[in-house]
């Protein structure tokens, strides 16, 4: 009989334990949990990390809220659906957190998105920009209401706000008509790029090339030869996962008769410059955020991240630090950590976050263009300044060209 | 070897204690993380009827995964078919594919097939991105719905659907069936000399591999509600492959148990944050070098006294 | 050629159809032509032997007819039917089985399951329950006590023993075998011998055997048919070949003009 038994001893204990040390649904008075899916491997998962318990302290600092603590529960969602959709059960089913905040790649918050619904949290996105995310909160709210984007503003947003610079920059300031567009083939690029092309030819300029390649792509010289050939004068890129540091070694080690600019989410990166031997000169990177006075809370809360993580955030350091404040507000505004009630108290959010003041769509989407969050675009120059050289209302510097074409 | 009242006793216990579990441990997530271990159990089982007992690998059993997965997919989005039709059409398109890749590799010797099917898989993957207008590109299909409401007895019913795969293909393995397919893993001119249509057996058992894989990626899509192009990458055929290896290849319930561990250490190291990867290969790399006819399997006959 | 010819004339005039025919039978591979053009038949319940130094095409040949490699020309006819351009399995589905003269038995299988693969070949699969046909198989060729053996401990001999069983369990009316004395101590051999005798006799086979060693032919087959480079250079009873000029030649050297004769 033994004989029979014990073979199931071990892994029935195993099992058993496992099972049970599974935390305890959260008591009633204990802190408030956050639960935080990102790519904890990646500098945007680290900087996400930082904002949210940054503004944590703060708020838990003066008391927490509704009387109770704040507290972060972190889990890996990788850049894999798979990984992702086991990170939200993991916060919701096992760590029974109370609000999510997080993400970063499009196609993974897409995946965890019917999970999230189903598990009835509210989620705030602080990374991801693909309109699709939120587009189900209109054409079924009653199952996706608490699906919330906070930062950054969406790709077609940003497409817009590329057009602005385009059309203000390129062709007004500078005179440029012909423009190039290359852009990884990842899906907010696919939503991005039509609205741009659109809104690019609408405002004037000449689209001469539109073009995607892989994310993979590591010898550029083909694309970049297309782009000379296309007469273009200058190449706006989109780029997240794609190796920035790569296309733009082989951008400047070619003496690229044209300059770029665009939307390059590493090229965001503090340290990006000095990554790549200072060849990213010239190139004018929209941010979501810099270090300026976009609002009264942009400069101390940069500040108090060096100090906290010892480099610059990258944009979800700030989208997670506005995103604990929003909820933490709205929370105290329903009197209840009930999900419906802070919904209703989330919709009418009208808060002065890092980047601006940030307001919800009825898509539950944060609001874009003059008075809300902008793109701002600032250029890499000498040394590794960063000058934002558009919006006009808030530049700190002038727009050069690149060192080998100076004499333009 | 022949199978032992303990043999029979063991699985009967290993099955209660799968389905008991989520109920004892009172977890959703639980259900969740089971139901994954399971479906890649089912993976796990497939390849090693055909690819463990005949010893002709497969080193892109995904491509059979994402054709079920993605046919689920499809018939959810864009034809808006009752889901449960997926079932019996992912087996078909999952055996469409054995049939195309294996009709003119498996009667060559050499490394075709392996290469073939290697390929096959990253072609897959390679069109999904390609085409992703039609197929939704990297982010993939979405707006699956679950086949069963309750994640519980969705996970039952799925554990079901792994006991059954289990089931039919040891009875096959054991069967003159699995003898032949063990005997061309032995010499295939001697089993041709045996008067065996070796061919056959190669593409009829790929066909039977393929048709449970191609369930598994349906009942994985209807569980994580979209399907995407990693389906089909070389990482889920070698995770694969690693599963039948820990779990002792040829058995079918090693490579089943293996499956169901390694998913589980998986979620386990969470509490590992950063060095949950590390750890993880770490783990595998030591049953690997230390372990090289595996561990489950060799473990249990250990355990029960069987003689080897 | 004629003498060849001649001899096939008595043959065919006394059984009919011959079980066995082959003609013309060519195979290149690249430069060098291993098998040029062989044509012989074989008479229902004959042993008959091919005898050749080695590289004589002895083996291709024996792939040739079995399947396993595709002449470029020729034919090969069993009972009537054409085997050219047939898979290998078919063919032994046909009734023509053949050993190999490097035995590979099925690694991790008994003895049994060995020969139990070959039971359950098409041809003989339905007649009987395959386990107790394969006992029975084993019973004939003394392997009834080692059936539960794995194969990798069998001794050399035996495994010779269960290559022709393996090759008997399919039902055969024509059996070929590659070499079955090669590598035996000089007690194995008269055993394995006994062993073809009897088999021929009880099981009313037709058998052609291979070796290069003559004296092991010499009580075993009533027939020689003799190869070399490729050619079949001489046919007749083994007394006659063995005073062959062109057998001698092949064997032993040139008789005039090179002057190292033995």
């Amino acid at each position: 009989m033994m004989r029979f038994i014990k073979p199931f001893i071990m892994p029935a204990v195993a099992l058993a334990a496992w099972g049970t040390a599974l935390p305890a649904s959260a008591q009633d008075k204990g802190p408030i949990r956050i639960g935080v899916p990102t790519a904890i491997q990646l500098q945007i998962g680290r900087d996400t990390q930082t904002g949210v318990r940054m503004a944590i302290d703060e708020i838990n600092a003066k008391g927490g809220v509704l009387g109770r603590k704040l507290e972060m529960v972190v889990a890996d969602e990788t850049e894999n659906p798979e990984q992702g959709i086991a990170a939200i059960k993991k916060l919701t089913a096992d760590e029974k957190v109370d609000v999510m905040i997080g993400g970063y790649t499009s196609g993974v918050t897409l995946a965890q998105l019917p999970h999230i619904a189903r598990s009835k949290t509210i989620y705030m996105e602080v990374g991801a920009a693909s309109p699709a995310i939120t587009q189900r909160v209109k054409s079924d709210y009653d199952n996706y209401k608490y699906i919330f984007r906070s930062f950054p503003i969406n790709a077609a947003h940003q497409a817009r706000g590329l057009v602005d610079f385009i059309s203000g920059m390129l062709k007004d300031e500078m005179k440029i008509q012909n423009i190039a567009i290359v852009g990884e083939n990842a899906k907010w690029v696919q939503d991005l790029v039509p609205i741009l092309k659109k809104g690019a030819t609408e405002a004037g300029a000449n689209v001469k090339l539109s073009e995607f390649f892989d994310t993979s792509t590591s010898d550029f010289s083909p694309l970049l030869a297309k782009v000379k050939d296309s007469g273009a004068q200058y190449l706006i890129v989109i780029l997240s996962h794609a190796s920035s540091d790569i296309f733009v070694k082989q951008w400047y080690d070619a003496r690229f008769p044209i300059p770029i600019g665009g939307i390059d989410v590493k090229g965001q990166d503090q340290d990006f410059f000095s990554r790549v031997g200072g060849k990213a000169i010239s190139e004018t990177v929209g941010n979501f955020a810099v270090r300026a006075p976009l609002t009264a809370k942009t400069l101390p809360f940069w500040d108090a991240f060096v100090k906290a993580a010892g480099t610059a955030p990258v944009y979800t350091g700030v989208g997670g630090y506005d995103a604990v404040h929003i909820y933490a507000e709205a929370v105290e505004r329903a009197k209840s950590l009930e999900p419906d009630a802070v919904i209703k108290e989330l919709e009418k959010t009208d808060y002065t976050g890092v980047a601006g003041k940030m307001v919800f769509d009825e898509t539950h989407d944060v609001k874009a263009g003059p008075g809300f969050v902008n793109l701002l675009f600032a250029q890499w120059q000498a040394d590794g300044k960063r000058e934002v050289v558009w919006p006009k209302q808030i530049a700190t510097g002038k727009m050069i060209p690149p060192p080998w074409m100076q004499v333009q | 070897m022949k199978v032992r009242a303990i043999d029979i006793g063991g699985a009967i216990g290993a099955v209660a204690l799968l389905a008991l579990a989520p109920v004892l441990g009172n977890s959703g997530y639980l259900t969740g993380v089971l139901t994954l271990c399971v479906i890649y159990a089912i993976w796990a089982a497939s390849w090693d009827f055909m690819s463990g007992l005949t010893g002709r690998e497969n080193f892109g059993h995904a491509l059979f995964i994402g054709a079920g997965a993605y046919t689920a997919g499809f018939l959810a989005t864009v034809y808006f078919a009752n889901p449960w039709w997926s079932l019996p059409l992912s087996v078909v398109v999952a055996m469409a594919f054995a049939v195309i890749v294996g009709f003119p590799t498996l009667r060559l010797r050499g490394p075709y097939f392996a290469l073939a099917m290697l390929s096959a898989a990253a072609i897959m993957q390679r069109l999904m991105l390609i085409f992703w207008e039609q197929t939704g590109g990297e982010e993939g299909l979405y707006g699956l719905e679950p086949l069963i409401n309750s994640p519980l007895h969705y996970y039952w019913f799925v554990l079901a659907v792994m006991v059954v795969t289990a089931a039919v293909l040891m009875l096959l393995a054991r069967s003159h069936w699995g003898l032949i397919l063990r005997a061309i893993k032995g010499d295939e001119a001697t089993c041709q000399a045996a008067g065996i249509n070796v061919t056959f057996y190669k593409i009829a058992s790929l066909m039977i591999s393929a048709a449970f894989a191609g369930l598994g990626g349906a009942l994985y899509a209807h569980y994580q509600l979209q399907v995407s192009p990693p389906l089909f990458s070389v990482i889920t055929s070698i995770t694969i492959i690693i599963m039948v290896y820990v779990g002792g290849m040829g058995s079918i319930w090693g490579p089943v148990l293996g499956a169901i561990l390694l998913t589980l250490l998986t979620e386990m190291l969470r509490g590992f944050g950063e060095y949950r990867l590390w750890i993880y290969t770490l783990v595998l790399m030591l049953i690997l070098f230390f372990l090289p006819g595996g561990l489950v399997a060799p473990l249990w006959r250990r355990l029960t006294g069987a003689r080897s | 050629m004629s003498e060849t010819a001649a001899v096939d004339a008595q043959v065919r005039g006394a059984a009919g159809v011959p079980l066995l025919a082959v003609d013309g039978v060519r195979k290149r591979f690249g430069g060098l032509t291993a098998v040029k053009g062989a044509s012989f038949t074989l008479a229902a319940g004959e042993i008959v032997g091919i005898l050749g130094p080695n590289g004589a095409g002895k083996t291709t040949l024996f792939n040739l007819l079995t399947g396993f490699i595709a002449p470029d020309a020729g034919s090969v006819k069993l009972d009537g039917h054409e085997l050219k351009g047939l898979a290998p399995y078919r063919i032994v589905n046909r009734g023509l089985a053949r050993t190999f003269q490097l035995t590979r038995p099925f690694l991790g299988m008994s003895v049994l399951e060995n020969v139990l693969v070959a039971c359950l070949a098409p041809r003989v699969r339905h007649r009987m329950a395959s386990e107790e046909h394969a006992r029975r198989i084993l019973d004939q060729v003394g392997l009834r006590e080692k059936a539960a053996s794995p194969v990798e401990v069998l001794p050399y001999g035996d495994l010779r023993r269960l290559e022709i069983a393996r090759a008997l369990a399919t039902d055969p009316r024509l059996l070929l075998l590659d070499e079955p004395f090669a590598g035996l101590g000089s007690s194995e051999i008269e055993p394995l011998a006994n062993l073809i005798k009897r088999l021929h006799r009880e099981e009313n086979l037709t058998i052609l055997i291979i070796e290069h060693k003559l004296r092991e032919f010499m009580a075993l087959v009533s027939r020689v048919i003799a190869m070399d480079f490729g050619e079949i250079i001489a046919v007749g009873t083994p007394a006659e070949i063995v005073r062959h000029p062109r057998v001698i030649e092949a064997y032993i050297g040139r008789t005039e003009g090179d002057g190292a004769a033995a």
